[in-house]
């Protein structure tokens, strides 16, 4: 399990959050969302152990996977080579690896769908081809845990669709448990239990998403006039995106909020 | 560079090669040079004990200790590359660039000046390496960034200083007793290397080698990030010092037999990567195995290629630079096209 108590991250004199707690138990996906510069990325950085929060503790599981946003990869690695590299933090200094490690590297490509990317150069892949080599480098790694800093942010509508229902199936299916971040409070009601939005005033606090999400404290987040829309796809977060001043907003159509969804529920 | 796909047996086959190489580059260097020597006093000049004819003997005492030497130092020259470019993630980095070799050249060089023998040459090289090493990770992050460029300009920072401070040293040397052997001792030379200083290397070659053959899997995940490494698990800040501490050794050691010689630790490892990929569990021991055979074959040359025997860091400049020019042009072409 993984589980962060109290913890409080601080730039200079200002407190990204505080007093912020969090516990992601199996078979269970968190989203994150907040302003650009509200500390998701940090967030998610702590939780992965790469930063240390300035207060409060985090306990971590065995085996977790941390996604970034982007990985520029210095040489010419085969993806092969990239989730081999992630048993690194499992192994001896002079451990090998095993045939069992093989297979498990190949069946972490099987599951994403992406066994015919296997010897392909890292940096030749597209974004989300990469950002699916990094969720099976977690998985070769037998990790319980995923963590993922804005996995949809690169990717067009069909891939967002599918690395959305991939993280839901992983869930599911592998009883992970997930944490992600993202800009669009839509990818929070198509997978996630719960929801911790950062930046509204208050201590942060995870609740349920259908609690979470609603018109009001999306208005509240981003200051623009928010509604939320019922269509045969489910609940949407619309909102005003087209007039030219925010507090002119009688004008303009209402526009969904999230890009992607907005064309898919057109 | 473009990588083409590398399975396990492909990569050893690769490895085979490359050692088949040194072997070749070895027999050669002991066949080839003012006076040549065919392949059978080169067998005896290799086994025999006692009476042997002359060729046999040039083989035996002249030959065998430099061709050796050059082996070693080529080895750690190539080892020392191929990590330095992976922690740093820096296609351009290697103990020339980073200010390693200069920074051991000039420890090496006041170590001559105060009179001090092999070892005493050799702990002094390893110190100043250290220091040089540590002064461009200083400058480069007083810099705020551990960039490509940051990294590459805080060397030539460093080298310019272990440079100025080598100039010193020979300013001061006796012209009469130390200077002549200071700087031919700095261009880089195997003419005066005796068969117990080559051999020292051996026990350095294999301990470094197999520590760093080790760390291979966890410098495949450095070349994501640090951030990568550490949400894996890994202490980067621990592993990086280890790390660091033995390629100083490695080129202390090179310095102390050898004298500075450049561009092996930067174009070796980059034509293993282009044969082998950047796997560094191949990458390390295939950057040993050709970095012997080029430093073996190009120390033949600088003992062979003219009546007065040439310095070896020239020829090493000379195959180098072009080499070096070539790549950044690949790294600036790719910068672009990923931009």
């Amino acid at each position: 399990m993984l589980e962060a108590i109290g913890i409080g991250f601080r730039r200079g004199e200002r407190w990204l959050w505080r007093d912020l707690s969090l516990c992601v138990a199996a078979g269970e996906v968190i989203g994150i969302i907040g302003l650009n510069g509200a500390g998701k990325s940090t967030l998610i950085r702590c939780l992965a152990g790469i930063w240390s929060p300035v207060e409060g503790r985090i306990v971590r599981p065995a085996r977790w996977g941390y996604v970034p946003q982007k990985c520029e990869m210095a040489f010419d690695f085969s993806a092969r080579d990239v989730v081999s590299a992630g048993l690194a933090g499992r192994k001896q200094l002079f451990a090998r690896l095993t045939r069992q490690d093989h297979a498990m590297i190949a069946a972490s490509f099987d599951t994403l769908g992406i066994a015919d990317k296997i010897d392909a150069p890292f940096v030749h892949l597209s974004g989300g081809e990469q950002q699916l080599v990094l969720i099976a480098r977690a998985l070769a790694a037998g990790s319980t845990h995923l963590l993922l800093d804005e996995p949809l942010a690169s990717l067009d509508l069909s891939r967002q669709a599918k690395v959305l229902c991939l993280l839901r199936r992983l869930a599911d299916e592998r009883g992970m448990a997930i944490v992600f971040s993202t800009h669009a409070p839509n990818h929070l009601l198509a997978i996630a239990e719960r929801t911790l939005i950062i930046g509204l005033e208050g201590r942060p606090e995870v609740m349920a998403t259908q609690q979470a999400i609603t018109a009001e404290r999306m208005s509240q987040l981003y200051g623009l006039p928010v509604r939320i829309s019922e269509s045969p796809f489910g609940k949407h977060v619309l909102a005003d995106l087209g007039s030219r001043s925010m507090d002119d907003a009688s004008n303009s159509g209402v526009r969904d909020l999230d890009r992607g969804v907005g064309d898919a529920s057109a | 560079m473009r990588n083409r796909p590398q399975t396990a047996s492909t990569r050893l086959l690769g490895l085979v090669v490359i050692a088949i190489i040194l072997v070749s580059a070895f027999l050669a260097a002991l066949a080839v040079g003012r006076v040549s020597v065919d392949l059978r006093d080169v067998i005896l000049g290799l086994l025999s004990t006692g009476s042997e004819s002359d060729a046999a003997a040039i083989v035996r005492y002249a030959r065998i200790p430099r061709a050796l030497a050059s082996l070693l130092v080529g080895a750690c020259l190539g080892m020392a590359g191929a990590v330095l470019q992976g922690l740093f993630r820096n296609p351009l980095a290697g103990p020339q660039t980073l200010g390693l070799l200069g920074g051991a050249g000039f420890g090496g060089a006041f170590a001559i000046l105060l009179g001090f023998g092999a070892v005493g040459v050799a702990g002094m090289a390893f110190l100043a390496g250290l220091v040089a090493i540590a002064a461009v990770i200083g400058v480069a992050r007083l810099a705020g960034e551990f960039s490509v460029l940051m990294i590459v300009l805080a060397g030539l920072l460093v080298s310019a200083l272990a440079g100025a401070g080598t100039t010193l040293v020979q300013f001061i040397a006796d012209p009469e007793t130390q200077l002549p052997q200071l700087v031919y001792w700095l261009m880089g030379s195997f003419s005066a290397v005796r068969i117990e200083e080559g051999m020292a290397l051996l026990p350095l070659v294999v301990a470094c080698g197999v520590i760093l053959w080790g760390y291979g899997l966890r410098l495949d995940v450095m070349a994501s990030g640090d951030e990568d490494a550490q949400a894996i698990g890994l202490n980067v800040a621990r592993d990086r010092i280890v790390l660091l501490i033995v390629v100083t050794a490695l080129c202390a050691g090179a310095v102390a037999v050898a004298g500075v010689i450049g561009w092996v630790g930067l174009v070796v490892p980059h034509a293993v990567r282009f044969m082998l990929g950047p796997n560094h569990r191949v990458l390390i021991p295939g950057s040993a195995l050709l970095g012997g055979a080029f430093l073996c074959l190009v120390d033949m040359t600088a003992r062979s290629a003219t009546v007065a025997e040439l310095p070896v860091s020239a020829i090493t400049a000379l195959v180098g630079a072009p080499l070096f020019l070539m790549l950044l042009v690949v790294h600036r072409r790719r910068s672009l096209v990923g931009a």
